[in-house]
């Protein structure tokens, strides 16, 4: 299951991020699946699942030199039917599964566009002005974007606020993330680029060492009323 | 949904929720999830309003017709009465589909068996296997936080200690909440607030006192926003 995925809007492009599981996954077992060269998808929730109709999706050959509306329209179209397809045979249909499907829209406004496709709505896509994020547990992710992300920053500062947004949430024991963290980019100068997992890892210890200086930070907070968590801390 | 928590500090309990239901119409930030079962018993509900409010109120009605004091006796009580709630509204149903969850937090002090602070979790969820919804009843032996409970779970890892006391934990679960309503569009609303301590029992915190917590308390939502935006000029 991948319990966070996200996309973050910069100034040079979009950074897209997801957790994974520890070790080798292959590109169709991961959250990250590039459409093209300037359009990506990603998987939250049920992965697995979520490959399958991406997998179908492609193999349709859909038209993707169109604005990223008209994919996402189209990917709406195929998983939606395929969902019944399975409805129709009898057959479970895994929940919850979505995508966030986004980029440069090349095709069309020129912008970044992101769209969300999910499950509970039969996977009609819904533009998103922001930040988009997926997966069960994303709330925290949401919570330290509101207060931190500002679309003026690059790709390279936008990868280590995913890598924040994931060690973060990872913090909580009972929020069971996936142990990796998968990232890519999206720039208009380079198109989608896949982040390996040896730099991924290095975001991912470098953002272990914010985390670190926050929770000392937030003991300050309450300060006035807590002399002995203090002094525990010390 | 809602935020429903119960919080252990070392003198008592924290009950708080938020007062916001959400359906297909919209937003109402008027419903009542919260009542006192005794001197020293309080119950929250959380999840589908109607069934859970109907439960909680069911239970205080019960227990006050039938004289029950122990806490071990309205526990389990409870658990028939919120079961009978949830299947009552059911059957008036007219969409014959899985409804939501709907649960319940009984909190308070257990003056006659155990001389402990006790936590109870109620959870109703309807599956294919239990279309009526299987009623889970759990003993919580630390904090419970219920529903859209992932910030402030989050946001207790950073900031909670065990020696806390009612007054402070008052202040934290504030705290909690405010963050929540920030970012989950349903929670929202006033906060209603107890405490359960051993001397006073169950104590309502007033509207107005809460209102006078997130007002002095600004500078700590500030200095908070303040740390997270100094890690990005760190970046």
């Amino acid at each position: 299951m991948a319990k966070l995925v996200m996309a973050l809007r910069c100034i040079d492009g979009i950074v897209l991020g997801g957790d994974v599981p520890f070790g080798d996954v292959s590109e169709t077992e991961g959250v990250i699946r590039p459409l093209s060269e300037f359009v990506a998808i990603l998987i939250h929730d049920d992965r697995l699942f979520g490959n399958r109709l991406v997998d179908e999706f492609l193999a349709s050959s859909p038209k993707l030199d169109v604005p990223i509306g008209e994919i996402a329209e189209q990917a709406h179209n195929l998983f939606d039917s395929k969902c019944q397809e399975l409805a129709d045979q009898h057959q479970p249909i895994p929940f919850p599964v979505g995508t966030i499907m986004g980029g440069i829209d090349v095709n069309g406004t020129g912008d970044i566009e992101l769209y969300g496709l999910h499950i509970g709505n039969r996977f009609e896509p819904r533009s998103f002005g922001g930040n988009v994020f997926g997966g069960e547990h994303n709330a925290v992710a949401r919570l330290l974007d509101s207060k931190i992300h500002t679309f003026s920053v690059g790709v390279g500062n936008g990868l280590r606020r995913a890598a924040f947004y994931f060690i973060e949430t990872r913090s909580v024991p009972v929020l069971k993330l996936e142990p990796s963290l998968s990232l890519a980019t999206i720039t208009y100068s380079s198109g989608f680029q896949s982040v390996d997992r040896e730099q991924a890892k290095q975001y991912v210890s470098e953002a272990s060492c914010w985390s670190e200086w926050l929770f000392a930070a937030c003991a300050s907070i309450f300060s006035p009323l807590s002399g002995s968590k203090t002094e525990e801390r010390k | 949904m809602t935020l429903a928590m119960a919080l252990r500090a070392i003198d008592g309990l924290v009950l708080a929720t938020d007062s916001r239901i959400t359906g297909k119409g919209g937003t109402v930030d008027t419903s009542e999830k919260f009542l006192q079962v005794n001197r020293d018993i309080g119950v929250l509900t959380y999840g589908l309003a109607q069934p859970g409010y109907e439960g909680i109120s069911q239970l205080v009605l019960e227990v006050n017709q039938n004289q029950w004091a122990h806490f071990s006796k309205i526990a389990g009580e409870a658990a028939r009465i919120f079961q009978i709630s949830y299947e009552n509204w059911l059957t008036k149903q007219k969409e014959k589909r899985f409804h939501g969850v709907v649960g319940f937090i009984l909190a308070g002090y257990d003056n006659l068996e155990t001389n402990q602070f006790r936590i109870m979790h109620y959870d109703i969820t309807p599956s294919p296997e239990q279309p009526l919804g299987g009623l889970s009843m759990r003993p919580m032996p630390g904090d419970l936080l219920a529903a859209q409970w992932h910030i402030a779970r989050y946001l207790l890892t950073k900031f909670y200690y065990s020696e806390m006391t009612v007054n402070e934990l008052t202040d934290l679960a504030v705290f909690l909440i405010a963050e929540t309503m920030a970012v989950e569009e349903t929670v929202g609303g006033p906060i209603q607030m107890a405490i359960v301590t051993q001397t006073a029992g169950f104590q309502r915190v007033h509207h107005q006192d809460i209102i006078r917590m997130l007002q002095s308390r600004q500078k700590w939502f500030a200095h908070f926003n303040q740390i997270l935006r100094n890690i990005v000029v760190k970046q």
